[in-house]
């Protein structure tokens, strides 16, 4: 600590003392440099994908009877939605079946997750969807229509929550 | 900080003057503030290519460390080591194989035979890779980077993305 300067008040001796801040700024241009260096300026996460693969006892289509697989077909034009199921019937899985343009604002995202989240709120315990986009779509794109198919908001309360559709997505193209 | 004018005076009187670093101190702990909470929650030290994007993504999944398989612009990559060109739209392979990339093939079930895997993710009930791939590639590609990886043991897949 320096020693401050000293006036005369009256009958005593005021100190005026300064903090000495060059210790502390020693430090902070120590530490600044290295947390530089170290730090994230952007921030990664990951979403779980897999590929079809033949697996002893284990299957991609539900094995419940009220859950679904959905299968996406992913053209550059449209979303063509269908479900499948080992157990419920062909006009039972017909009714979710949908054609969704993919033109607009959000290339038609939007509608293809209301409809998931429509099929998911009817089989609720279906978590699989297929995506099979087409050789021409984008990276991009297939994470968009990922993401749109994984999570929807939904207004509840007053509040927006996320709510889970299909996290378990299998990724194949046509063969 | 005001200084007495008393002070001020003074130091001019014997002709000294001290440097004000309160102003630099207070910009210097708002960035270190910053850097600290940055530090913090920072992602685990991945690097990314400087040829390229990755796509954009709502997922909040935190990266977890696996086998990493980056595809940029123009090239193929396990774990930074170079594995073939990525040229007018093909991978420059030894052979022409339609149905795998013959060389990652070959990486990877070099990899899986070393069991490098439960070095680097022993939690895992299967084996994952980590793809990281330009957000401009067409599916076709990324398709079969997938399928060959699938087909040397590997059929679960985390996708870098950059959080929204």
């Amino acid at each position: 600590m320096a020693l401050g300067d000293r006036q005369r008040l009256g009958d005593g001796y005021v100190q005026n003392e300064d903090v000495n801040l060059v210790p502390i700024m020693n430090l902070f241009v120590v530490l600044i440099p290295f947390l530089l260096m170290s730090a994230a300026f952007f921030h990664i996460s990951v979403i779980n994908a897999s590929v079809p693969a033949l697996q002893k006892d284990k299957t991609d289509l539900a094995k419940s009877d009220v859950a679904v697989t959905m299968m996406v077909r992913m053209k550059p034009e449209a979303f063509t939605v269908t479900a499948s199921s080992d157990t419920l019937a062909r006009p039972e899985l017909d009714k979710l079946r949908a054609e969704i343009p993919r033109d607009g604002e959000g290339k038609g995202l939007q509608a293809f997750s209301d409809h998931l989240l429509a099929c998911k709120q009817h089989y609720p315990k279906s978590e699989t969807i297929l995506l099979v986009p087409d050789a021409s779509i984008e990276y991009q794109e297939m994470i968009g229509a990922m993401d749109a198919g994984r999570w929807a908001e939904l207004v509840q309360e007053g509040a927006t929550v996320r709510y889970d559709m299909f996290p378990n997505v299998v990724i194949t193209g046509m063969l | 900080m005001a200084r007495p004018w008393r002070r001020v005076a003074m130091q001019q009187k014997n002709g000294t003057a001290t440097l004000n670093i309160t102003s630099l101190m207070d910009v210097m702990t708002i960035i270190l503030i910053f850097l600290l909470f940055s530090f913090s929650s920072q992602d685990q030290n991945l690097r990314l290519a400087k040829d390229m994007e990755l796509p954009r993504s709502s997922s909040e999944k935190p990266f977890k460390w696996a086998i990493n398989i980056t595809l940029t612009e123009n090239e193929l990559m396990v774990e930074d080591l170079s594995v073939c060109r990525y040229k007018n739209g093909r991978f420059v392979d030894i052979r022409n194989d339609p149905d795998k990339i013959t060389l990652l093939y070959k990486q990877l079930t070099d990899l899986k035979s070393l069991e490098k895997y439960r070095e680097v993710d022993r939690d895992a009930s299967e084996p994952v890779v980590i793809f990281q791939a330009d957000k401009k590639h067409k599916f076709d590609t990324i398709y079969k980077v997938m399928r060959t990886a699938a087909m040397a043991g590997y059929p679960n897949f985390r996708f870098a993305v950059l959080k929204n």
